[in-house]
């Protein structure tokens, strides 16, 4: 007797035409006990844009006297979709330091990560 | 000019046909019908012009309705690669023919539709496919390759760093 195992493939083709999508990333306020030096912008997560999902992440950290972000952790977040890229972003991020003989600022910033999706304006 | 990802999810039935061992006499014996198992090993290997060609020949070796309904899915998910959604239709509707609850072949016929601008019978397709398989992730896949064809979308993030609530911590020593 002949088995015939099925095999599920996932295949990504050239058949359609593919570019990677436009991402738009707007900083809304720097303000804050410390000033962004750097601030990553992160990557929608593909699933989630797949399956047209939407969402919020609020990231807190403390930041270090050279202006990295240390124990990053998520607040809140509406899907678990965009906690791993928003914590990504934050570590990707910096804040300028702090000059030696000044005091750091032992206080928990927050940042939220707003996801959405848009209707796309195709222009021929 | 906005542009958007498209990306295709093709399922293929790997017609592997492997050996088989025989519980009784421990022989291994061979593929049935070895075109159709290279067929689908180059079709696996995207190499659609080979896929198609063996998977003919397996067509024509093919013995009773499994092995057929076989090659036609697969000859279906290879004309698309060969950009012929026409002909990978034809395939693609022998085997819902006589197989009508293979949802492999409604997520193939589903590209095949969003490629020659059928997009409610795509959808049609997606649904059906997935009353059949909930959990499958390449209809998932094509789901969103046809709601980036019908209703494109932009991606945009916001970081709002207005809402700091600052907290005040215990002092920590340098």
């Amino acid at each position: 007797m002949i088995r015939w195992p099925l095999v599920l493939l996932l295949l990504a083709s050239g058949l359609l035409a593919a570019d990677d999508p436009p991402v738009s990333a707007r900083m809304i306020d720097a303000t804050g006990d410390r000033m962004p030096d750097h601030t990553q912008a992160p990557n929608y997560p593909r699933v989630a844009r797949r399956d047209r999902i939407e969402g919020e992440v609020q990231v807190c950290f403390e930041i270090d006297r050279k202006g990295r972000p240390r124990k990053v952790a998520v607040r809140r977040s509406t899907n678990r979709l965009f906690e791993k890229p928003s914590i990504k972003a934050v570590k990707a991020s910096s804040f300028r330091p702090i000059p030696k003989g000044e005091v750091v600022p032992h206080v928990k910033s927050c940042r939220t990560f707003i996801y959405s999706l848009e209707p796309a304006i195709i222009e021929d | 000019m906005f542009r958007y990802v498209v990306m295709l999810a093709l399922t293929l039935v790997a017609a592997v046909g492997t050996a088989e061992e025989d519980a009784q006499a421990k022989t291994v014996l061979g593929p049935r019908n070895i075109y159709l198992s290279d067929g689908a090993d180059a079709l696996i290997a995207r190499d659609g012009e080979r896929g198609v060609s063996l998977t003919m020949k397996g067509l024509r070796l093919a013995q009773g309705l499994r092995e057929e309904k076989i090659a036609h899915a697969n000859l279906c998910a290879g004309f698309l690669m060969l950009e012929q959604p026409d002909t990978a239709l034809e395939h693609c509707n022998w085997v819902l023919e006589n197989d009508p609850f293979h949802w492999r072949t409604y997520n193939n016929r589903a590209l095949v539709y969003i490629k020659l601008k059928r997009f409610e019978e795509s959808e049609a397709d997606i649904r059906r496919g997935q009353e059949l398989n909930p959990k499958s992730e390449n209809l998932k896949e094509v789901k969103g390759i046809l709601l980036d064809e019908v209703e494109p979308v932009d991606e945009k993030i916001v970081i709002d760093d207005r809402r700091n609530q600052p907290q005040s911590l215990p002092e920590q020593s340098e």
